[in-house]
């Protein structure tokens, strides 16, 4: 099928779902009526079983119409504030032809695109947003940033048939429409579940449509920022997305349970991109050109195949553009960056404690320690019938419980009590060494650290902190080193983790 | 279940089973095996063909080593200093040595305390060491326990890990203080086992060992079992193993049917060098008794082996030489040692009186595993 009838196929779908309910509704009354006319006490009747089925119909267009308006997330930025993004955005508009987006907004995500607030499931276009990702902006060059938002607006660009832009808008509303939300009722559902039918009908049929306006869009990209910058930014965002995983889980994130967040963001995920550690796992990401996972209904040809085409385009760059870092086109970027991303999280994120980095590490690793340490001090409780403290465990060694510190049981029914006790001291030795550590933390004497591979390294001040021979011992027979050391250290013996 | 409908025999067992759970108060599947044993196994009146009844049959070997069993009462009761003397005795008998340091091994694996008075009073004392390092051997196993590693947690694969790395470190001082004793270099190619070791690591702990005692009779079944599919090898290379320590001593006849038993594959039963060594043990087995664990192990694979190959009537022979001892091999290998005995016993007589000549079982799967 050539595109233009395809396209005009797709719309019609689109509109089709209007006029079969429109349809649908006028026969309805019609029948309604003519027998209301024919047989006025059957009429009667059938009003009663009409007038609701209109009424489902109705309300079922209006659901699959009101859904899409929502707040958009991120944070908003007016052209006074940032008037050298709004430019350049404008003139790459200008350049493929499209209109200027009405909003621009700044995500904390791997990200960048163009929503539209649109009704009639995308037949007409009402309010037209760009999303940026922060972590773009800290990580592309100008240039590549330009491949990026080209791309993106190419998307809505009439220059190849006026239906084509329209199926594209149409193929976000339907996805958008037919997507599940949480909260929704049965009516909700059965709507959605209707709709759905006609959705994948329209997704299938417009997908050569789609994939030819990636390729397009790639073109756009490259004829304005120059292939090598278009192609180079293509490689490029996997690997942001992975450097990005890495810094919202294991740094971003590493104390959110207990209510911490770092005082400011992007300066750490700059720190991450710029680590020695992660250096060389970046570059192997950056060589495997490996495609995201967009979901069974995306149109993106393999990354592979667009770096090849856009190499192959050998396109040199509009004049004017530089190599310079995206961010320099941000008037004091850091703070903006950084409020986009709380914005983007949940709002409890806005109400949590703010501390720097090393604090967030050393309380979010200290967290996972006194987690670590939970089970043993029960143990140790309820053997003892004591509080749960560091003495408790150690008393508990002390009386020969070792065997009831552990929670396994040996693999040969027949095993005796030796092997329940290597089988406690494999257990209990990390624990308590956890405990340990927690003890000359929370008494100052220690902390931990993480590096930017998400790798927690203890760290103590005094020299003579090994303690692997006394906690050897300890779950060998002989409590009386590791006490011995403790006391020197000025750690209280009936230390207990606070959480 | 439905399918129980076409076989009257099963369904009927099953009803009993049912009704026995119901009055005993348990599942159907929480029954003890004893007592699922007496509904479901053939009945064949054992004794009217020279064999020992069902109810006398035990795993409990009859005392083969008198001295041991002594030692092994007195450790029970407290004492090690007979332990010992026995331990130190035995240097020069390889297979005896490896058979008391075992058992000794095996207590100290439940319990240790004796052997610290042992080394207390004699420190130093090599044959401690040996004691010592087969315990952590024991103990290792005692840990992991004989489930696939599918049904094995998480924590007991570290214990035996942690367990072995130490037992070859005991294994290495104890070969460093008795350089001519083997029993160290069995321990350490059950090391290897547990570790899994590459081929050609195994190979050297291997020479070592045979330039000890090159017919010791453990170490040949313990390097069996390393060369199983199980283990670090194949039924290709557990059989090759197998078939060269036939052909190297008469004493290791049964360790091609070992192999044959490991890979649980009827069709490695009729293989002819399978076969072939079948009959040459069989031939063996008939100038012996069944006096020794070795003897009855032997005369187990014996019987496994002639009930896989259709020759039901001679399996009632080994079965009729066994009399009342189901210990050892193979039935060790199973869950429920004595009703695998049972099972396969009950069947080769069933089988031998109906005259079923030549038909295989294999074509049932394994008899019992």
């Amino acid at each position: 099928m050539r595109v233009r009838s395809r396209a005009a196929f797709a719309v019609s779908l689109l509109a089709g779902h209007y006029l079969l309910a429109a349809g649908l509704a006028a026969g309805l009354l019609a029948a309604q009526t003519f027998v209301l006319i024919t047989h006025p006490s059957a009429g009667l009747l059938l009003t009663a079983l009409v007038l609701p089925a209109l009424f489902a119909l109705a309300k079922g267009m209006a659901f699959l119409e009101r859904r899409g308006n929502h707040e958009a997330p991120g944070t908003l930025v007016a052209p006074d504030e940032q008037p050298a993004l709004w430019d350049l955005v404008r003139r790459l508009a200008a350049d493929v032809g499209t209109r200027p987006p009405d909003e621009l907004r700044i995500v904390g995500a791997v990200h960048a695109g163009i929503s539209e607030d649109s009704r009639f499931l995308g037949l007409r276009v009402t309010r037209r947003v760009m999303f940026i990702g922060a972590p773009l902006l800290t990580s592309l060059t100008e240039k590549q940033l330009i491949a990026v938002l080209a791309h993106e607006l190419a998307h809505h660009s009439p220059a190849d048939t006026r239906l084509t832009a329209t199926v594209v808008s149409g193929r976000a509303a339907v996805l958008r429409t037919g997507s599940p939300v949480d909260d929704m009722s049965w009516f909700q559902r059965t709507t959605v579940r209707l709709f759905r039918g006609c959705a994948r009908l329209y997704l299938r049929v417009s997908h050569p449509i789609a994939r030819r306006q990636e390729a397009a869009a790639d073109c756009f990209a490259a004829s304005l920022a120059g292939s090598s910058a278009t192609s180079s930014a293509l490689r490029e965002l996997p690997v942001i997305d992975a450097a990005w995983q890495l810094f919202t889980q294991r740094h971003l994130t590493v104390a959110w349970e207990l209510g911490y967040l770092p005082t400011t963001f992007l300066d750490g995920f700059a720190r991450l991109r710029t680590s020695p550690d992660l250096h060389e796992a970046l570059e192997e990401i950056r060589g495997q050109e490996t495609d995201p996972d967009r979901g069974p209904f995306d149109a993106h040809p393999p990354l592979a195949d667009r770096i090849a085409a856009v190499d192959a385009l050998d396109l040199d760059a509009e004049s004017g553009w530089g190599d310079r870092p995206a961010l320099d086109l941000l008037a004091d970027p850091m703070p903006l960056l950084d409020d986009a991303v709380l914005t983007t999280l949940v709002p409890e994120a806005a109400t949590m404690h703010r501390v720097d980095w090393s604090t967030l590490a050393h309380i979010g690793a200290r967290a996972r320690v006194v987690h670590d340490t939970e089970r043993l001090l029960n143990a140790a409780a309820t053997a003892m019938d004591q509080p749960p403290s560091l003495t408790t465990v150690l008393d508990a060694l002390d009386a020969g419980r070792l065997a009831d510190l552990g929670s396994g049981t040996p693999g040969n029914p027949a095993a005796g009590p030796r092997a329940h006790r290597e089988m406690a001291k494999g257990e209990v030795l990390p624990e308590l060494s956890a405990l340990v550590a927690l003890a000359f933390s929370d008494a100052g004497l220690a902390r931990w650290e993480l590096d930017w591979l998400g790798r927690t390294t203890f760290v103590t001040s005094s020299r003579d902190f090994d303690m692997t021979g006394h906690l050897d011992a300890a779950v060998s027979g002989s409590t009386d080193g590791l006490r011995g050391a403790l006391a020197t250290s000025g750690v209280a013996a009936d230390y207990r983790p606070a959480r | 279940m439905l399918s129980l409908l076409f076989k009257p025999k099963e369904l009927l067992a099953v009803l009993r089973l049912l009704r026995e759970a119901k009055r005993l108060g348990v599942e159907i599947d929480e029954l003890p095996p004893d007592v699922v044993a007496t509904h479901v196994l053939p009945r064949t009146h054992p004794e009217r063909y020279g064999l020992t009844p069902d109810a006398e049959v035990t795993t409990t070997p009859p005392i083969e080593d008198l001295a041991l069993a002594a030692v092994l009462d007195d450790v029970r009761a407290g004492n090690w200093e007979n332990a010992a003397d026995l331990v130190t005795s035995t240097a020069g008998d390889w297979d005896r040595r490896q058979r008391v340091v075992s058992a000794l091994a095996d207590l100290a694996a439940k319990e240790d305390a004796w052997t610290y008075s042992w080394l207390a009073a004699r420190p130093g004392d090599p044959h401690w060491v040996v004691v010592h390092a087969m315990s952590l051997v024991s103990l290792a196993w005692d840990i992991r326990g004989s489930a696939p590693s599918s049904q094995t947690t998480r924590a007991q694969f570290d214990g035996f890990h942690r367990v072995l790395a130490d037992a070859r470190e005991a294994a290495e001082v104890a070969v460093s203080l008795l350089p001519d004793d083997p029993t160290p270099w069995v321990m350490q190619l059950m090391v290897a086992r547990g570790l899994q070791v590459p081929h050609d690591e195994f190979g050297v702990l291997w020479e070592e060992l045979v330039a000890r005692d090159p017919l010791h009779h453990n170490g040949h079944l313990q390097a069996l079992q390393y060369w199983c599919r199980k283990w670090q090898g194949s039924d290709e290379l557990a059989l090759e193993f197998g078939l060269a320590a036939a052909a190297k001593s008469p004493r290791f006849a049964a360790l091609p049917l070992h192999a044959a038993f490991e890979s649980g594959s009827p069709e490695m039963w009729r293989r002819a060098a399978v076969v072939r060594a079948v009959d040459v043990l069989v031939a063996r087995l008939e100038d012996e008794g069944a006096d020794t664990g070795v003897l009855r192990g032997d005369r187990g694979y014996a019987a496994f082996g002639l009930v896989q190959l259709g020759r039901y009537e001679e399996a009632v022979g080994q079965f009729r030489a066994l009399g009342a001892f189901a210990d050892g091999g193979p039935w060790e290998m199973f869950e429920e040692p004595r009703i695998a005995f049972l099972t396969l016993r009950g069947m080769a007589v069933r089988a031998a009186v109906k005259g079923k000549r030549g038909r295989s079982w294999g074509g049932r799967g394994q008899v019992g595993g």
